[in-house]
């Protein structure tokens, strides 16, 4: 099963906004595609355009209907993990407890260490957003106590808010391409077009057709795509 | 060429405008204090008596051998660039633009 388990050892890199992009561009690409937000913060539906009084269902409400915003089916794991009762469920599962059809794809916060172990176990694919920033890359210490981070094999790093005309920004790059090789499986520049996007409850493929993110995210979700394996429907049907 | 430049250069009418990115050629790369002290950092890059047997993607031989054992994170601050230098002499030519 081809869970996606997004989480940083820091907060404020861009976790959430890469989750909502991956989900969006897998969804285009023809998977069947959830993206479960476990955060307290509540953020990911905004990247779909929804307003921060809208809710989305509770993955573990099934009599709810679910909510779709262009090909992705949107879910809060939040109380569900802070109750205690996902986790015991996903201890008591040797294989995968999700829905074989579709790719799962998972907002972890930060702090979350306890979830991101739990779920890591199950996951295809660990994505952990870097940031071009000292507290950013300091971190890099903590993506998974006990195992040197070079080594993680599960665990592929993105480059988020990259900033061209920034000088530490563009050597953060390049020392994080000498460090984790071909583990650095995409850069994102930096645009405020995400924010005002954001601000507008507006995706930035409408906001802002000609932001350089776009094809910085296209780059990521091909990569994906590579990495895990994944045959879309239509790959499948020819 | 990056959307956002050939949209703006459409709008001027220069639709034949040499562009080219630059990118900070490896040499330019500043020794940030920041970067040695993670190619320090156990957690980071693991043990250095056993990066030899890594299937690592920085190449260069001299990676770990220029960091003496006096080398401490209590000491005083000091520009590590020969170090950091070798260990980013491991990247191809294109000066790590990949992206």
């Amino acid at each position: 099963m081809p869970l996606i388990l997004c989480h940083s050892p820091v907060g404020g890199v861009g976790t959430t906004f890469l989750t909502a992009h991956l989900a969006l561009g897998l969804a285009s690409r023809g998977y069947d595609v959830t993206a479960i937000d476990f955060t307290h913060a509540d953020a990911l539906k905004l990247f779909f355009g929804m307003l921060p009084t809208q809710e989305i269902p509770a993955m573990t409400d099934a009599a709810s209907e679910g909510i779709v915003v262009d090909g992705v089916e949107l879910l809060s794991g939040h109380a569900a993990a802070q109750s205690g009762s996902f986790g015991r469920l996903l201890a008591q599962h040797a294989t995968s407890p999700f829905d074989d059809d579709r790719i799962v794809i998972a907002d972890v916060a930060s702090a979350d260490l306890a979830l991101k172990t739990s779920l890591l176990s199950h996951a295809a694919l660990h994505l952990c957003a870097l940031a071009p920033q000292p507290t950013s890359l300091a971190a890099l210490a903590k993506v998974q106590p006990g195992t040197p981070t070079i080594d993680l094999e599960q665990t592929v790093f993105v480059l988020n808010q990259l900033d061209d005309t920034r000088k530490l920004s563009r050597h953060s790059q390049i020392f994080l391409r000498a460090l984790f090789g071909e583990k650095l499986i995409a850069t994102v520049r930096r645009d405020e077009a995400v924010n005002e996007a954001l601000a507008s409850f507006q995706p930035v493929a409408r906001y802002a057709k000609q932001s350089v993110v776009l094809s910085d995210l296209a780059t990521l979700t091909a990569a994906i795509e590579t990495r895990c394996g994944f045959v879309s429907r239509e790959d499948r049907a020819q | 060429m990056r959307p956002d430049v050939k949209a703006l250069l459409a709008r001027l009418g220069q639709r034949d405008f040499q562009y080219r990115q630059f990118a900070d050629p490896i040499a330019d790369v500043e020794p940030w204090p920041m970067f040695a002290a993670l190619l320090e950092d156990d957690r980071v890059v693991g043990r250095a008596e056993t990066v030899d047997n890594r299937q690592h993607a920085v190449k260069s031989s001299n990676f770990l051998g220029e960091y003496s054992d006096t080398t401490s994170v209590n000491a005083p601050v000091e520009r590590q660039g020969g170090s950091l230098r070798a260990f980013l002499s491991g990247l191809s030519d294109d000066g790590g633009e990949r992206r």
